[in-house]
């Protein structure tokens, strides 16, 4: 391999990585505070995607301006999904509340194949073939802007956990729920706005990975998974494990790709997932939300 | 007593009745034919769309008067439900034999289900017509009653070595051949055809990569593309795939020509690519605008009965069905064996079996009908045939 395929990789790991995370600072913001496992987090994501592709193709909405749009109808379902589903599924065993979440992931898989069809759905720009050059590595257009977009939206997500109200009682009910409302917080309501601001992430990725991929009913799932293991390896809960998770997972992914076959490439974040459940089994970074 | 006489006499009217009409009748039977088709499970689709074709080819031989030499006996297709599981295939193909008293059987879309069928088919020595798997092996095991009417899937190798040695003849550089395939069963067995066959002919394949479908970025694979230098890029993968890797291609500001494998590549999807796909080649068992007159006819009466255009798998149902009853028509029988000497002596050059690419559709020794593949080429923003040019709809269209 030479300097410049491994220079490339590292770029679009780099790229991946900052892509990974923002879907999974949702995932795990919504663990943090509510201690529950959403397993249709990606079909959220497919939700947004699927809304950025139709603000594209029906009224010729640039993705990147359809996040306005799709960012308060995720957070909107975010807010319906804990009124109508999670709010009951809180009161069950934890073994009930994965089989919820995980039958509402497949239930909207379906929903979409019978809305949608099967059939990729593709938004087409004259930027979607369009390349920026990084010496000998090459990053493509919508990448750069989705990780842009990722680095501003993580740093406005940290900022708003540290520094503003809204922050300080989602950590204060992250840290202590029971604490929390004897200082009379109302539980419900964090709730409420932590499904919200998770969800609601997922407005801003799914218009711009839909410019990168493609919008299918499957799509969210390829990203479930990986999400999952970049929250369990940064530690569950934590705002600045999903950065290291992130990182590692889409680094890794991308130079095991270069160097070996796709097969292997696709194990490694797992291989990396039980080493860290091994040696480390709170993950890298357990500061979690609260701290 | 005269009761019980009267009783007996009256059963025996009665049976003599019951057998009467059958041997009566018997020239007008129809000819029963098993369907072995997924209509649920993974593959339901596809199963879907075999029927449709099965059904249009017994519908036309019926309302032309049904089998001559059976005295216009109609076609009668008894379709099963594979489920798209091996052991439903298994159980039903016994049941369409011995119980729905089928003479001959189709089937059963994928290889993991028609192998298990087929050998029941053989051990009660009725012929099994495989319409579209594409496994080596299924020819390969010398069996008596397994006839295929796609090709072989090595064979794409071959087509595509045959396809190189043309683009050369006409001009083009073609020195180094790149693969580029989605990491699963299907481009992993796909790709071993590749690269066992090209070699062989001298053709260097000088850069492989690999990548899982799915995958959100294939910038690294698409450098090292580049970076190998090859003029041509023979993908193999999903079409989801397809587009991801093509942008990034482009993205690296390289333009080799590209040949996309069956119906991964030849798929509506691809074609919203607009300017990134045009001239892409694909590879592919059959198309729509295949210039036969069978192939045209088969086409107009398909999107008129149906209001789609028929996919490869289709033409291969239609021209087995028609296969089936033109070979009970020369044997004069209903037997399966007698229909399986006939199917082994059949060539059909023209009519309506003989809509897919080759010369004529006939059986080797083995089952196999000598079949090779299309060239598609995206010309004006669709897929058209630009090889074999005996079938060639429109000439190849070279950039520059």
């Amino acid at each position: 391999m030479t300097f410049g395929i491994f220079l490339q990789a590292v770029v679009s790991g780099l790229a991946n990585a900052a892509i990974y995370a923002l879907i999974a600072v949702g995932l795990t913001l919504v663990f943090g505070v509510m201690r529950i496992i959403n397993f249709a987090h990606g079909e959220f994501l497919m939700i947004a995607m699927y809304g950025g592709y139709f603000a594209w193709s029906l009224f010729g909405i640039d993705p990147i301006l359809s996040i306005v749009v799709v960012t308060p109808l995720l957070a909107l379902l975010g807010m319906a999904l804990y009124g109508g589903i999670v709010r009951f599924a809180l009161k069950v065993p934890e073994i009930n509340q994965m089989a919820v979440t995980l039958g509402l992931s497949l239930l909207l898989q379906h929903l979409a194949l019978v809305l949608f069809t099967g059939d990729n759905m593709l938004v087409t720009q004259p930027r979607s073939t369009a390349g920026v050059v990084l010496g000998p590595a090459v990053i493509q257009v919508t990448h750069l802007i989705a990780c842009g977009a990722s680095l501003v939206l993580l740093g406005l997500l940290y900022l708003i956990l540290r520094r503003t109200d809204f922050g300080l009682v989602m950590r204060a009910v992250a840290q202590s729920r029971d604490g929390a409302a004897l200082s009379g917080i109302d539980i419900a309501t964090v709730y409420k706005w932590a499904m919200a601001v998770g969800i609601g992430t997922l407005g801003v990725t799914g218009p711009l990975l839909v410019s990168i991929l493609y919008a299918n009913p499957h799509v969210g799932a390829l990203f479930t998974l990986k999400a999952f293991v970049i929250v369990i390896v940064g530690g569950l809960g934590s705002f600045g494990g999903v950065l290291v998770g992130a990182l590692i997972v889409g680094l890794a992914e991308s130079i095991a790709g270069a160097w070996f076959s796709a097969s292997i490439a696709a194990a490694v974040p797992f291989a990396i997932l039980i080493l860290v459940l091994l040696l480390r089994p709170e993950g890298l970074m357990n500061r979690s939300l609260a701290r | 007593m005269t009761r019980e006489l009267d009783r007996r006499r009256l059963m025996q009217i009665a049976a003599a009745a019951s057998i009467l009409p059958v041997s009566v009748a018997q020239a007008a039977d129809p000819l029963k034919i098993g369907v072995l088709v997924p209509m649920t499970g993974a593959t339901a689709g596809d199963g879907a769309r075999l029927l449709k074709a099965h059904e249009l080819a017994a519908k036309q031989i019926n309302e032309a008067g049904g089998i001559a030499g059976l005295g216009g006996a109609k076609v009668e297709l008894v379709v099963a439900d594979t489920q798209s599981k091996p052991e439903v295939g298994r159980s039903e193909a016994e049941r369409l034999i011995s119980r729905a008293g089928a003479s001959v059987l189709f089937g059963a879309w994928a290889s993991a289900v028609t192998i298990p069928s087929m050998q029941v088919a053989e051990r009660y020595r009725t012929p099994f017509i495989v319409t579209s798997a594409v496994t080596d092996s299924i020819t390969e095991q010398k069996l008596q009653f397994v006839f295929r009417v796609s090709p072989k899937g090595s064979w794409a190798a071959k087509d595509v070595v045959d396809f190189i040695g043309f683009l050369r003849q006409k001009g083009q550089k073609i020195d180094k051949v790149a693969l580029a395939y989605e990491d699963g069963p299907f481009g992993q067995t796909v790709s071993k055809g590749y690269k066992a066959g090209l070699p062989e002919k001298g053709i260097a394949i000088v850069a492989e990569e690999t990548f899982r479908t799915g995958s959100p970025d294939l910038s690294t694979q698409a450098a090292k593309l580049k970076a190998s230098g090859a003029d041509l890029v023979l993908i193999v993968c999903y079409v989801d795939d397809e587009s991801v890797l093509l942008r990034a291609l482009a993205a690296q500001q390289y333009k080799p020509m590209v040949l996309g494998y069956g119906g991964g590549h030849v798929h509506p999807t691809l074609l919203k690519l607009g300017p990134l796909v045009e001239g892409a080649f694909g590879i592919v068992e059959w198309m729509e605008d295949v210039k036969k007159p069978a192939s045209e006819t088969f086409v107009k009466t398909f999107k008129a009965a149906y209001g789609e255009a028929p996919l490869s798998n289709s033409a291969q149902a239609y021209a087995a069905t028609w296969a089936v009853a033109l070979a009970a028509d020369a044997a004069r029988s209903r037997e399966p064996l007698a229909i399986r000497d006939a199917l082994r002596k059949l060539k059909l050059p023209s009519g309506p079996a003989s809509l897919l690419p080759n010369d004529a559709l006939a059986f080797d020794e083995n089952g196999q009908n000598i079949v090779g593949n299309v060239m598609s080429q995206v010309i004006d923003g669709n897929f058209v045939t630009v090889w074999p040019e005996a079938v060639a709809s429109k000439q190849i269209k070279f950039a520059k």
